[in-house]
């Protein structure tokens, strides 16, 4: 699994601020199958907020594995409005289904379909060495 | 309308649910997505809704 070169802020286990990234993988009927989680910096300092840089979302956003995004969270267990309205913009973007996966104590995975203002649970297949500390 | 004309339109909406559930459209149509402005994301509750 590639890690992000970022400071304290991609340090997943002494980190108070949320961490996330990019999932790489295919879709199987409504299931999302991830081959990568790459982290990325968080941009913002501020607590339960996770920023993702343009630059760093250009880099990953029209690679054909592109599946959609995850980061931690510290206090609900399911996507903010502002993860709703971020994640339905993007997703009517790129014109493609687009997953979240929130991780907490547990993680969930939601799924954004371009046509859809909607998202709904979905299943995911994670990579075998997804990041240990939050199982 | 004629029933292959029905037929045919009904495969074609198939063929487009089967390559946007995918992932295939994007790269077919070649369109860049281009993104402006940083993606904000926050652990927050849905108050106000």
């Amino acid at each position: 699994m590639k890690v992000g070169t970022a400071g304290k802020s991609a340090d997943p286990v002494s980190n108070r601020f949320e961490t996330g990234g990019i999932l790489l993988g295919t879709w199987k009927d409504e299931t999302v199958i991830i081959e990568q989680m790459i982290h990325i910096s968080n941009q913002s300092h501020k607590k339960n907020e996770f920023v993702v840089s343009a630059e760093n979302m250009n880099e990953y956003i029209n690679r054909r594995d592109f599946v959609g995004l995850f980061h931690t969270h510290h206090i609900l267990p399911f996507p903010g409005l502002r993860d709703y309205l971020t994640m339905t913009k993007l997703c009517r973007q790129t014109g493609v289904p687009l997953c979240l996966i929130i991780m907490k104590k547990h993680l969930t995975v939601w799924q954004f379909k371009p046509d859809l203002s909607l998202m709904r649970r979905c299943h995911a297949i994670l990579p075998a060495n997804y990041p240990q500390y939050l199982s | 309308m004629k029933k292959a004309n029905v037929d045919k339109a009904k495969k074609l909406i198939e063929q487009k649910i089967a390559e946007t559930k995918s992932g295939a459209k994007r790269q077919e149509s070649g369109k860049k997505v281009k993104i402006d402005n940083p993606l904000v994301f926050k652990d927050e509750g849905w108050d106000g809704w």
